[in-house]
C-alpha cells in the first residue's frame, strides 16, 4: 500500500507536565519572557507570538510531554492516521473537550518510534493580539524542539520518510532537520530514553541573547551553554536550565535553506566545535559524549 | 587652530618587561610583530608600519596623531606655545624611532605625550597575525585623567576634536568618521587606559571572550555593547595596568550627523547596554 508522506507544516506547541505549576508559571514569565494566554484548572498557557499559544504548563507528571505540528487539513490528517496505525503506532484521536483545551479544530496523538508523545493538529488558533512579554527578552516566537531518540539514525528515517522533514546538517549523528526554509525545526540527540531535550525560543538580535545571558546569570539560573554560536544554522544562541530539568534556548539570525535541491547536509564533529563556533562548551549532557 | 587631524597612528606604552608585554600583544592579541630592539617591540594591525609600541623607554605613554602638512606642525607648535603647552620637535633619531619624517610634541595635562606627525610610513604588505582575531584596524585610545575637565579642553581647545558624547564626566571624542577616537575618564591617575582594536565582527569578539576564559587572561568589561557608540566589545586585562578592547559596530559619525552630543548617568549601564559589569571605576564599577 502507498502511503503518503505526512506533511508537517511547522511546531505550534509543546505541553509539559511539572508538579510546581506555580513555579513553572514564575519561570516561563519572569524568566523566558513568555506571556500567560489563559488560565484553566490545572494548567497554563503561555504565547510567543501570534499564535494563540505555544507552551503550555500543566499539573502532572514532568515525564508527561508533548509536541505538536501544524498538518494542513482534516483530510491530510485521516490519512496521516492511517499510515501511523499501518506502521505500527497507536493512534489517540483528540476529543472535543482535548481539542478545545489545545486551541485546536481536531488532532491526533501518537509516539515517535523512541517513544516521544506527538500531536498533529488542524487548524490551531491564532491569538489576534500580538505577543507582548513580562520583561524585554526580544522573542520573536516559539521555533522548535530537540527530541531524544535511542536510536537516531531509525528516528531521522522516521521524521524523513514518513513524514516531510529534510536533514540540514548532523553533529555526530545528530540530525537537524528542516520542515520549511528555517534550517531546523526539530533536533535529534542520542539518549538513553525519551523526552524534549530543549525548547527554542527566537528572538530578535545579538543584544538580546546577550542581554538575557546577564539577566539569566543574576537570576541564579543556571546557563548551560552559551552565548555561542552554531556553525551550523549560523545562530547565536544561549541555553538555560528550565523547571523540571528542561532546558530552554534562544536563538538569533538562523539561517534560511531557500535551495531545496541544492542543498547538500554537511558533516559536524560532535565535539564542541561542532556545536559552537566562538568557544563555548556545553554543560548539557545530550551535547556531550 | 589652523591643522586638520588625518588619523590616529600609534599608541606607546611603557613595560616593565618588554618580553612579556610582546607575548600579550602577539599572542593574545594577535598583533604582528613588526621589529624593534631590546627595549622597544613595534607591532602592527593594518596597513600602517606600526600601531603599538612598547617600550622599557621612559617616559614612555604616547599617542600619535598625523596632520597633512609640514607647516601643520609648525602651526601646532606655535599654537601650544602660546598657550602654555611646550612642545618639543622630534630630531632625525626619534622620528626615525617613531616611523615618521617629523612631529611635534607636547604634553596633554594628563602626562601623556601627544605627538603630531607627518608622513608616518605604512607598509607596503598585508598584516598576518599569529593567531586568527580578525583585527581590521587600530581603532583608538582612551585614557585616565585626574584632571577630565583639563584635558577635555586641551583635547577639545587645542587638538581641534569635538565632544561626540558624555558619560557622567567621560568624554568621548571624534575628529573623523568614527564616533570617537580618543575616551577622557576620570580617574584616581593619569595614563593610558585601554588601547581598542576594530575586529571584523561579532564572532572575533566572542572568540576572544571564550580565549581568554580558557587561557586565564582577565576579562575586565564585556563581552557588551557600548550604548554611545554602539560598539560590541570585550575588554581584557594586559600587561603594565592597560587595558586591550576588541571592539565592532561602532556608529560612523555621518550616522548621527548634527546630532549634539548627548549626556548619560555615569553608572554600569551607560558603559554596557548588555548588562556586563566591571570592577573599575572608570566603567563605573565600585572597586
Amino acid at each position: 500500500m502507498e502511503l503518503d508522506m505526512i506533511e508537517l507544516r511547522d511546531v505550534v506547541y509543546c505541553r509539559l507536565g511539572t508538579s510546581d505549576l506555580e513555579g513553572a508559571e514564575w519561570f516561563a514569565t519572569n524568566v523566558l519572557g513568555l506571556e500567560v494566554s489563559e488560565r484553566r484548572r490545572g494548567a497554563v498557557h503561555f504565547k510567543s507570538d501570534g499564535r494563540d499559544h505555544t507552551l503550555c504548563y500543566f499539573e502532572g507528571d514532568p515525564a508527561d510531554q508533548v509536541t505538536a505540528f501544524e498538518i494542513s487539513s482534516s483530510k491530510e490528517l485521516s490519512a496521516a492516521a492511517t499510515t501511523l496505525r499501518e506502521l505500527g503506532h497507536d493512534i489517540h484521536y483528540g476529543s472535543r473537550d482535548d481539542c478545545d483545551a489545545r486551541h485546536v479544530r481536531e488532532f491526533i496523538r501518537f509516539r515517535d518510534p523512541t517513544g516521544n508523545a506527538i500531536e498533529l493538529v488542524v487548524r490551531p488558533t491564532q491569538s489576534g493580539v500580538r505577543y507582548h512579554g513580562n520583561r524585554d527578552a526580544g522573542i520573536t516566537g516559539f521555533s522548535h524542539v530537540g527530541f531524544y531518540s535511542t536510536d537516531v539514525e531509525r528516528d531521522e528515517q522516521f521524521w524523513t520518510q514518513v513524514c516531510n522533514a529534510r536533514v540540514s546538517d548532523r553533529i555526530g549523528d545528530a540530525p537537524l532537520m528542516r520542515l520549511g526554509a528555517i534550517h531546523h525545526s526539530i533536533a535529534l540527540f542520542p539518549f538513553s530514553q525519551p523526552g524534549i531535550q530543549h525548547i527554542n525560543h527566537q528572538v530578535e538580535s545579538t543584544d538580546d541573547i546577550q542581554r538575557s545571558w546577564n539577566f539569566i546569570k543574576d537570576q541564579q539560573i543556571d546557563i548551560t551553554f552559551g552565548p555561542g554560536r552554531h556553525p551550523t544554522s549560523s545562530a547565536q544562541f544561549l541555553y538555560f536550565r528550565g523547571p523540571d530539568d528542561l532546558t530552554f534556548e534562544y536563538s538569533t539570525g538562523v539561517r534560511e535553506i531557500d535551495d531545496e535541491p541544492a542543498w547538500r547536509d554537511r558533516q559536524f564533529p560532535f565535539e564542541p566545535r561542532g556545536f559552537c563556533q566562538w568557544g563555548a562548551k556545553p554543560q548539557i549532557a545530550a551535547f556531550k559524549d | 587652530m589652523t591643522h586638520q587631524l588625518r588619523a590616529l597612528r600609534y599608541v606607546r606604552i611603557g613595560c616593565a618587561d618588554l618580553k612579556d608585554a610582546a607575548s600579550f600583544a602577539r599572542d593574545v592579541i594577535g598583533l604582528e610583530a613588526t621589529g624593534g630592539d631590546d627595549r622597544t617591540a613595534y607591532f602592527r594591525s593594518d596597513t600602517r608600519a606600526y600601531s603599538l609600541c612598547l617600550t622599557t623607554a621612559e617616559p614612555a605613554a604616547a599617542i600619535g596623531l598625523s596632520v597633512s602638512s609640514v607647516r601643520d606642525l609648525e602651526a601646532i607648535e606655535q599654537m601650544m606655545e602660546a598657550r602654555g603647552f611646550p612642545c618639543r620637535r622630534g630630531a632625525a633619531v626619534e622620528c626615525a624611532a617613531r616611523r615618521v619624517k617629523g612631529y611635534v610634541a607636547c604634553d596633554a595635562p594628563n602626562g601623556v605625550a601627544v605627538e603630531f606627525v607627518w608622513r608616518p610610513l605604512e607598509n607596503g604588505w598585508r598584516c598576518f597575525p599569529s593567531r586568527d582575531t580578525g583585527i581590521v584596524d587600530f581603532q583608538g585610545v582612551s585614557m585616565r585623567c585626574t584632571d577630565v575637565s583639563a584635558d577635555e579642553r586641551f583635547w577639545t581647545e587645542l587638538a581641534g576634536l569635538t565632544v561626540s558624547d558624555w558619560v557622567g564626566d567621560t568624554c568621548y571624542l571624534r575628529f573623523d568618521d568614527a564616533h570617537h577616537r580618543i575616551a577622557l575618564h576620570p580617574s584616581r591617575s593619569d595614563g593610558i587606559l585601554a588601547v581598542t582594536y576594530q575586529v571584523e565582527d561579532l564572532n572575533n569578539v566572542m572568540q576572544m571572550r571564550y580565549f581568554a576564559d580558557a587561557h586565564q587572561i582577565k576579562i575586565v568589561h564585556g563581552p557588551g555593547r557600548q550604548p554611545v557608540s554602539g560598539q560590541i566589545f570585550v575588554t581584557l586585562e594586559g600587561p603594565d595596568d592597560v587595558l586591550f578592547t576588541l571592539g565592532t559596530g561602532m556608529r560612523r559619525a555621518e550616522e548621527t550627523a548634527g546630532q549634539p552630543p548627548r549626556q548619560f548617568a555615569h553608572v554600569p549601564r551607560s558603559y554596557c547596554e548588555w548588562g556586563s559589569q566591571s570592577a573599575l571605576p572608570e566603567y563605573a564599577g565600585e572597586v
